[in-house]
């Protein structure tokens, strides 16, 4: 992780969600500071220091596709494009 | 005989500044979208103890989404396709005020078909705000 990645920040409101936030500064611990670049939201824009636990990267993402079957079916499928779709969205 | 003492309409009550008996109510549509789902659907029912008179329209959301709402009771939808959620609803501290406001008979159901447009899980809740009348 490095100044101007994508990546995602954990919002907690009504559920758990995961936001796209640019990089402006990353510590050795995986932890950063970060502005949330995800239009709609109520704190799109807001410059934020996160800790490691609520930041995840393009390679956690994909380490949690990678972490289900080949085969899915349902609301696993759908899951798991979700994912991919996000992963994409990552640098 | 005198005249016989009749009830002030809500008009001339709101005149008279006497209280009135329509009922301010959010009617809201709740759906959770995952990243990029298309076409989920969800609804609200105008409830059967009073026709409802939509004045605002307005929503939080984790991130930008679209829809199409329908008004199934007279089986019409209000869109020709998707709009986005910029253009459809305010927030409540601004929201989306309805120039003619939109009456809705009891029991109606307002329907919508929800897209997501942020790449990311999202959950939304769109809110019809206005008057429950003559309560």
């Amino acid at each position: 992780m490095k100044p101007g990645d994508t990546v995602q920040v954990q919002q907690q409101d009504a559920g758990v969600h995961w936001i796209y936030a640019t990089v402006i500064t990353a510590n050795d611990d995986g932890s950063a500071f970060v502005q949330i670049r995800h239009p709609g939201n109520k704190e799109h824009g807001a410059m934020i220091f996160f800790g490691a636990e609520k930041i995840r990267t393009k390679a956690d993402v994909q380490k949690l596709i990678d972490a289900m079957p080949a085969q899915v079916y349902g609301p696993v499928l759908q899951e798991k494009r979700s994912l991919q779709s996000q992963a994409d969205w990552l640098s | 005989m005198g005249a016989q003492p009749q009830a002030l309409t809500t008009q001339q009550k709101a005149q008279l500044g006497l209280p009135q008996d329509d009922l301010i109510f959010w009617y809201p549509i709740n759906v959770v979208l995952t990243s990029l789902q298309a076409g989920a659907i969800a609804s609200v029912q105008i409830m059967n103890d009073a026709d409802f008179e939509c004045r605002w329209i307005i929503s939080s959301q984790t991130g930008l989404w679209q829809a199409t709402l329908f008004d199934t009771l007279r089986s019409r939808p209000l869109m020709p396709s998707d709009i986005n959620s910029e253009n459809l609803a305010g927030t409540a501290q601004l929201p989306f005020i309805l120039p003619k406001p939109w009456k809705l008979m009891r029991t109606a159901t307002v329907k919508g078909t929800f897209t997501d447009r942020s790449v990311a899980g999202n959950t939304i809740q769109l809110c019809l705000v206005g008057y429950k009348l003559n309560l």
